[in-house]
């Protein structure tokens, strides 16, 4: 007993001399949804998670859910996860922005936080959030803060600062113009830069408010945007051009901003300056004001609720060349070409090897015939050629360069839009030869990268994991053996092509110059039903080709042009694959009639997806489209 | 007349004479083919394709179903039977008792077995290798394979034990059986039948368990319970035919 209470009295002290439990993390989350509590319903908007850490430092995973699928699309419900590690001090917070596309807002937003010793969960009821319009963004430092005429409930307008603003341009899909107003764009990052111009080029407005602080508009991060050159003020003492559009402003004289138009063209201009400049970005649009409507005098006008609804209107949908079909019918066929099959299948040595193994049988089986063998050889011959077929040929078909384990097979669709930009539609599949991950990533200035999700496959299978890094959102997918999944996106480039169609008394002359910097391939055009082979056209370079006059109100319709692309044939039974299935497939025929149409292969293809990983090989197909209107036929 | 002179009969006969060699080509002429095509066979919907994907499996059942097959024909001396001593003179005259007489038809049921499947195992091995099949599954596949031709084959002996001098009825009776078998297994329990066993286990899939007498036997257990009493029930009575050979 004595000996207990001495051991006891021993190791008591020890025990003391232990260090205590680590304290467990204190994490509480502060969510963020849409811009200050405001999405619109049905496009993409961004959550910022703020994690406040109470506790020692920890590091886990933020981490957003929302569920896609369900209900009326004919596809299970499926889960998407978008998650961002973060290394938190002690009592420190830190935020990570997603940018989440929910299927419907019926399901809850589930944002998270899981870490050593740190679980902290809660769910968003979305549904107090939307609004049924694109809002409007108003970017200032100052306190101006209220666009008379231009907030509504159902079209509200949030003032954010410069931070705030998004480094995805798909946060920028539910709204609808950002206004610009003694702004200050120096601090705003390169991630938040390039996703404003993305958005700005693939359709976006932005409107810029002129202000009396000109100095803010000189700077180089700003002045990139506007169409203008802003070199002061400059006094007028009335703005005659303005008072008959908007009504008389203020009696007196007025300031306004001194600018030079450097790209774009003036649509109010008072004695030579520009007073409201519009310039076309891609398929976007910059509108610049030059008067300062958060001061007096112009603060107060009536006409100045009209002019701003007016700029800040967004921009009238542009007639869309159709969409490129891309889904599982067309993959299929894909992945049945030789062309593409090859990429991963080693048919030919395979059937290399058959023959080979057989013929080696044969020889065998010849020599015990002539009795050159004895049974004894024999059967050590037979098992030498099995054990030696088998392993060579198990390591050839395995070996690291033989069978990759996935084949990226991207497809972009260039539209023509006007003043030598494209609209690139890049269609992706990644295909997948084991069971493993993949990262895939976003390129700089691609948007709207949507995963489409399969119907043939389990709910379950459909779910993806968004990582996001500083605006590139990258995808982590994992996929079975002889899997695929299929990718969208989008983006707006310079590509400088122009197609003109002279008509003559009886002939016709189509004319394409090339001014870009990339080849053009096989190309071909095709007018009211007659088909024009133009072959290659080198960069930098015009082909003109006649083509008779038909005047054959038959030859107009979609079913002309059908027969005309009938025609029109590749040595790459790929490119042709993508012509007729993906590029003009047979529900779209209507969609041609009456334009002419030319098209071709670039070279080098632009791409918005990339699976850094040596282990995927990739193939690249970039096709030019450029619809023209064609004499005495509607457009 | 020394054990194993049966063994070594049926080696003369179908390896050192060549008759067996008919099955030989037989089993590689339909594989090759089968194996090779299996890479282009296009879904039945073009929406599902799976061509590589099941192309180790089509393989492997192709190969089951003819090594089961051939191993049977072989068991059956179908190959040559006139270079077969009877087993009446075996067993009477040159006084071989039943056991003696069945190890030497195990070991030659064996042998034959063990070289359709070495036959086929290059054309599987290349295949699996493409499907990037792990090697584990591959040998795997190779041994039951020859579980397989074992388990049919052995009713091949059962065949030829019962009605030796009746050629036809043993031809008639081994195709019947073998069809009945595929099918009804097919019907009663899919992972009964070793198609569905294998395309199930090749598939990664999940396999039903099999309801019966009130107890759940997991897919594994069933089909491999089956394909042991079909074994035992085919040695049993192949035995029994043996005996009845020598008479009371």
């Amino acid at each position: 007993m004595s000996a207990r209470i001495i051991k006891a009295a021993l190791i008591a002290p020890l025990l003391l001399l232990l260090p205590p439990a680590a304290p467990a993390a204190e994490i509480t989350l502060n969510v963020t949804v849409g811009y200050h509590g405001v999405f619109q319903l049905g496009r993409p908007f961004p959550i910022k998670i703020e994690v406040t850490n109470t506790g020692p430092p920890v590091e886990g995973t933020v981490e957003a859910t929302v569920w896609k699928g369900g209900g009326p699309k004919g596809i299970g419900a499926f889960p998407v996860h978008h998650r961002r590690t973060l290394l938190i001090g002690a009592a420190a917070r830190k935020s990570a922005i997603f940018t989440v596309d929910p299927g419907s807002v019926s399901r809850p937003l589930v944002v998270g936080f899981h870490g050593p010793g740190a679980a902290v969960a809660q769910e968003i009821d979305l549904r107090r959030h939307f609004v049924p319009s694109p809002i409007v963004l108003l970017l200032t430092e100052s306190d101006f803060s209220v666009l008379p005429g231009l907030s509504t409930p159902a079209n509200p307008l949030v003032a954010i600062a410069p931070e705030e603003l998004p480094s995805d341009p798909r946060a920028y899909s539910g709204v609808a113009a950002v206004v610009l107003y003694e702004p200050s764009l120096r601090e705003i990052s390169g991630a938040q830069n390039a996703a404003l111009e993305t958005w700005l080029v693939c359709g976006g407005k932005i409107v810029a408010l002129g202000s009396l602080r000109y100095a803010l508009y000189q700077e180089a991060a700003l002045g990139r945007f506007l169409p203008v050159k802003v070199s002061g003020l400059k006094q007028f003492a009335a703005l005659p051009e303005l008072a008959k559009r908007y009504g008389v402003p203020p009696a007196g004289a007025v300031e306004v901003q001194d600018a030079t138009i450097t790209d774009g063209r003036a649509v109010v201009a008072e004695h030579g300056s520009p007073i409201v400049v519009e310039a076309e970005r891609g398929k976007g649009k910059i509108v610049y004001l030059a008067v300062d409507i958060g001061r007096p005098p112009f603060s107060k006008w009536d006409g100045a609720a009209r002019l701003l609804k007016e700029l800040a209107a967004a921009p009238a949908e542009s007639l869309s060349a159709p969409a490129a079909a891309w889904d599982d019918t067309v993959f299929s066929q894909l992945l049945l070409n030789r062309a593409v099959s090859s990429m991963y299948l080693p048919v030919g040595a395979f059937a290399g090897c058959i023959v080979g193994y057989l013929l080696v049988l044969a020889a065998l089986t010849w020599c015990w015939d002539r009795r050159r063998l004895a049974p004894r050889t024999l059967g050590i011959g037979f098992l030498t050629v099995v054990f030696l077929s088998s392993s060579l040929g198990y390591f050839y078909f395995s070996r690291a360069d033989g069978i990759p384990d996935g084949v990226l097979v991207t497809s972009t669709l260039l539209d023509a839009l006007p003043n030598g930009q494209v609209e690139a539609s890049s269609n992706a599949a990644l295909f997948s030869t084991i069971r493993r991950d993949y990262d895939v990533s976003v390129e700089k200035g691609w948007t709207d990268f949507d995963p489409l999700p399969r119907r043939s496959v389990a709910a379950g299978e459909n779910s993806f994991t968004m990582e996001e890094e500083g605006g590139r959102p990258r995808l982590r997918i994992a996929l079975k053996a002889w899997d695929y999944r299929l990718f969208r996106l989008r983006s707006v480039a310079r590509l400088p092509v122009r197609v003109e169609l002279a008509t003559e008394a009886d002939r016709r002359v189509v004319k394409v110059s090339n001014d870009s910097a990339q080849d053009l391939a096989d190309c071909w055009a095709v007018v009211s039903g007659q088909i024009l082979a133009l072959g290659d056209i080198p960069a930098g370079r015009t082909r003109s080709r006649e083509l008779p006059y038909v005047n054959d109100a038959a030859a107009v319709g979609g079913r002309a042009y059908r027969s005309g692309l009938r025609d029109v044939h590749f040595k790459d039974p790929v490119r042709e694959l993508l012509l007729r299935y993906s590029y003009f497939p047979q529900e779209q025929t209507s969609a041609w009639g009456g334009a002419g149409l030319f098209f071709g292969w670039l070279q080098a293809a632009p791409r918005g997806v990339t699976v850094a990983d040596g282990r995927v090989r990739e193939r690249e197909y970039a096709f030019f489209r450029a619809a023209f209107p064609v004499d005495g036929e509607d457009e | 007349m020394k054990p194993g002179a049966l063994f070594r009969e049926g080696v003369e006969v179908n390896i050192a004479e060549g008759h067996g060699f008919a099955a030989y080509f037989y089993l590689l002429v339909l594989l090759a083919p089968v194996v090779f095509l299996a890479l282009f066979l296009p879904a039945l919907d073009a929406q599902i394709w799976i061509a590589p994907a099941a192309f180790f499996s089509i393989s492997t059942v192709a190969a089951m179903i003819l090594i089961s097959y051939f191993g049977l024909r072989l068991a059956n001396q179908e190959f040559a039977p006139w270079r077969f001593v009877p087993l009446r003179r075996r067993l009477s005259e040159e006084k071989l008792s039943p056991a003696e007489v069945a190890k030497g038809h195990a070991a030659l049921l064996c042998l034959e077995t063990a070289v359709l499947v070495l036959l086929a195992a290059p054309l599987l091995v290349w295949a699996g290798a493409i499907a990037r099949i792990p090697s584990r599954v591959m040998l795997t596949v190779l041994m039951l394979l020859f579980f397989y031709g074992l388990a049919y084959g052995v009713w091949g002996l059962t065949a030829l034990a019962a009605w030796e001098r009746k050629l036809e009825v043993r031809q008639v009776f081994i195709r019947a059986f073998f069809i009945s078998v595929m099918i009804l297994t097919t019907v009663f329990y899919v992972p009964m039948n070793p198609v569905g066993y294998l395309l199930g286990y090749l598939g990664d899939k999940e396999m039903a368990p099999l309801l019966l007498w009130g107890r759940r036997w997991s897919a594994g257990t069933a089909h491999f319970t089956f394909h042991f009493l079909l074994f035992g029930a085919g040695a049993w009575i192949y035995y029994r035919a043996l005996k009845r050979e020598i008479g009371p």
